[in-house]
């Protein structure tokens, strides 16, 4: 079964007189374990995709089914609490909770949760020396460089434990040594922990890594393709 | 973590923070300080017509206070004083006759209320004593002495050792009138009974209109003044064909005072504070304003709405709390100061006087309205969370992330 199933998925949203067809007739799976990147040129859907993969936006129609549960009809609240305890989310802008520290940031995902201080300390500094940063667990945000601070955006992600992580555009602000760096990380993760990345991107460096890349046109697949085919 | 996330962002935008607390404290300090004032002013002015003219309650024949009649009285004044002295609720009893009459000297004539007192009894009763400016009270042993009030001697053209001439009624209706030499001149807060009190000895008085033992009133101090309906009540009993009255019933406006200062208080706090809820409402908007992105990420990883409600709800009572701390403390101190030194209104003792006003009085705040403030600034900090809180949770979290 596939960890992420869209099937037939249009979004319509309303802007305005015109109406903007974002994602058309979508039908896409991704396994448990990939490290995909979904590329395509600005205003091809594929930050709406990943929205509405990560339960951020409901599909006009069609089905989004993530780990064996079809969310496209969940509640508000339900929605919430399914991002909390399935979806990792690593922003374009970091988005880190800039009057916590990095260990603050990291905790407060399971703090949420719900999950004991003891564990909470444990993973924290797991988590935190996994993307290289053991050494920075008490900065305040605002004393980390993007890369790091985009480091720290993804140990939240996998501090609550999620079926997987979605990334838009997580290179985008970082120089290529911060890129490369992150990049190697996430790789390093996917393999160890079987943990699936899901990428928007325009980021060649990021498709380099990639081993599948989805590529949209105009809301729809074009392009459906795994390291070794291309 | 969320308190600390709360106060953490309090701290983030220092300047604005401390604005709306410095609103709060400055608000909350001017409210405390004129409530203070404004509460001890009527307390004390209650407290002094009570001292020096009421007392706590008084006994009347049923038709007196209407009647104003000199055949409306009580015999047995001092059998009734026996009786009140064996009771657990009086500290100290007078009885006087009260007659309408007219005090007259040489430039003009003015109409009086005579008081015919025992100065003994009276001196534990009431102040007036206490109160002269001029002079004594009835301390020479002489007949013929009358202590009047400071407007009286003014209109009468009278001061010390003056004479006047008292006229009244008889008990047979007839007009008689004694000359009286002015031993005393009192000031009271009361412009109204400064302008028209004349006390006598009684026996002097029983002896102008013809009556002996019979009096038109009789005035009481209660152990207890805290327990005036109850004691009212008893005495009533001992008294059953009188009419036995308290402060509250004989001067009803001192009445009204005494009982809705507390609720005026708390109106004048609760417009103070209301007037600040727009002003954290303002503040915390712009908060929730300034950081809808991160409210996008809040709750696109699973921050649910009650959470979100908290943080900002907490966020508002850090702020709030903050500021009335400080303009309780700031309130208090210069409460306890100004009741050390007290206040003194001597410049506008005339117009306040008129009022029944004290011109000089100690401010004080009763703890109750501390533990109010603070219940007020309470709800005032969750009510200014509300509509923030509503913002911060109808985000779109996709379109907060994306668009700001």
């Amino acid at each position: 079964m596939a960890l992420i199933e869209l099937q037939n998925v249009d979004k319509i949203y309303d802007a305005g007189s015109v109406p903007v067809h974002a994602l058309k007739d979508l039908t896409l799976e991704i396994g448990r374990g990939e490290f995909t990147a979904v590329v395509g040129p600005s205003g091809s859907g594929k930050t709406t995709m990943l929205n509405v993969v990560g339960g951020l936006d409901r599909p006009t129609s069609g089905t989004v089914t993530l780990d064996g549960k079809e969310i496209s009809h969940f509640r508000r609240s339900e929605l919430v609490d399914f991002r909390l305890r399935h979806i990792g989310f690593v922003f374009q802008a970091y988005n880190l909770i800039p009057v916590l520290t990095a260990e603050e940031n990291v905790e407060f995902i399971m703090l949420l949760q719900g999950r004991p201080k003891r564990e909470r300390r444990r993973v924290v500094r797991e988590l935190l020396e996994a993307v290289g940063l053991g050494d920075k667990m008490t900065s305040h945000v605002s004393e980390l460089s993007g890369g790091q601070q985009q480091r720290v955006a993804v140990a939240r992600a996998l501090a609550s434990r999620p079926s997987f992580v979605l990334a838009d555009e997580p290179t985008a602000n970082l120089d290529s040594a911060a890129a490369s760096t992150l990049l190697d990380i996430m790789e390093q993760l996917n393999r160890e922990r079987n943990m699936t990345f899901v990428f928007s991107t325009h980021d060649p460096r990021v498709v380099d890594r990639a081993r599948r890349v989805v590529r949209l046109v105009d809301g729809r697949l074009s392009e459906d393709l795994t390291r070794d085919a291309r | 973590m969320l308190f600390q996330v709360a106060y953490r962002n309090v701290l983030r935008n220092w300047k604005r923070s401390l604005i709306i607390i410095l609103a709060i404290a400055s608000g909350l300090w001017g409210g405390i300080v004129a409530s203070a004032v404004f509460f001890a002013m009527t307390d004390e002015s209650v407290r002094a017509a009570l001292d020096s003219r009421i007392s706590h309650v008084q006994i009347h024949h049923p038709d007196f206070l209407e009647s104003r009649s000199m055949r409306d009285g009580m015999s047995d004044p001092e059998g009734m004083l026996e009786t009140l002295r064996l009771s657990v609720r009086v500290r100290a009893a007078t009885a006087r006759v009260v007659l309408e009459g007219m005090a007259s000297t040489a430039e003009t004539a003015v109409g009086v209320t005579i008081f015919g007192i025992n100065p003994d009894q009276e001196k534990d009763v009431t102040t007036i004593a206490s109160k002269l400016v001029e002079g004594s009270y009835f301390e020479d042993g002489k007949e013929h002495r009358a202590v009047i009030g400071g407007e009286l001697a003014r209109k009468l053209g009278a001061r010390l050792r003056s004479k006047v001439v008292l006229s009244t009624q008889d008990v047979d209706g007839n007009i008689v009138a004694t000359s009286v030499r002015v031993v005393g001149i009192f000031r009271t807060e009361s412009t109204p009974f400064d302008e028209t009190a004349v006390f006598v000895r009684r026996q002097e008085l029983e002896k102008l209109v013809g009556t002996v033992d019979f009096v038109h009133e009789v005035a009481i101090v209660l152990n207890s003044p805290d327990q005036l309906e109850a004691a009212t009540v008893d005495l009533q009993e001992l008294f059953p064909g009188l009419a036995v009255q308290s402060w509250k019933a004989l001067a009803p406006e001192l009445g009204y005072m005494n009982d809705f200062i507390g609720i005026y208080l708390e109106v004048f706090l609760a417009i103070i504070i209301f007037a600040m809820l727009f002003g954290i409402t303002n503040t915390m908007l712009m908060s929730v304003l300034d950081r809808i992105r991160e409210f996008g990420v809040l709750s696109a990883i699973g921050m649910k709405g009650g959470r979100v409600f908290a943080m900002i709800m907490l966020e508002s009572m850090v702020l709030s709390l903050t500021g009335a701390v400080l303009g309780i403390a700031a309130g208090a101190g210069t409460v306890a100061l100004l009741g050390e030194t007290g206040i003194d209104l001597a410049a506008f003792a005339e117009g306040l006087r008129g009022y029944g006003y004290v011109e000089q009085f100690y401010p004080a705040m009763p703890f109750v309205f501390y533990q109010h403030i603070i219940i007020w600034v309470l709800l005032a900090a969750f009510s200014a969370s509300l509509y923030p809180a509503w913002k911060a949770i109808r985000l779109d979290p996709a379109q907060a992330v994306r668009t700001y």
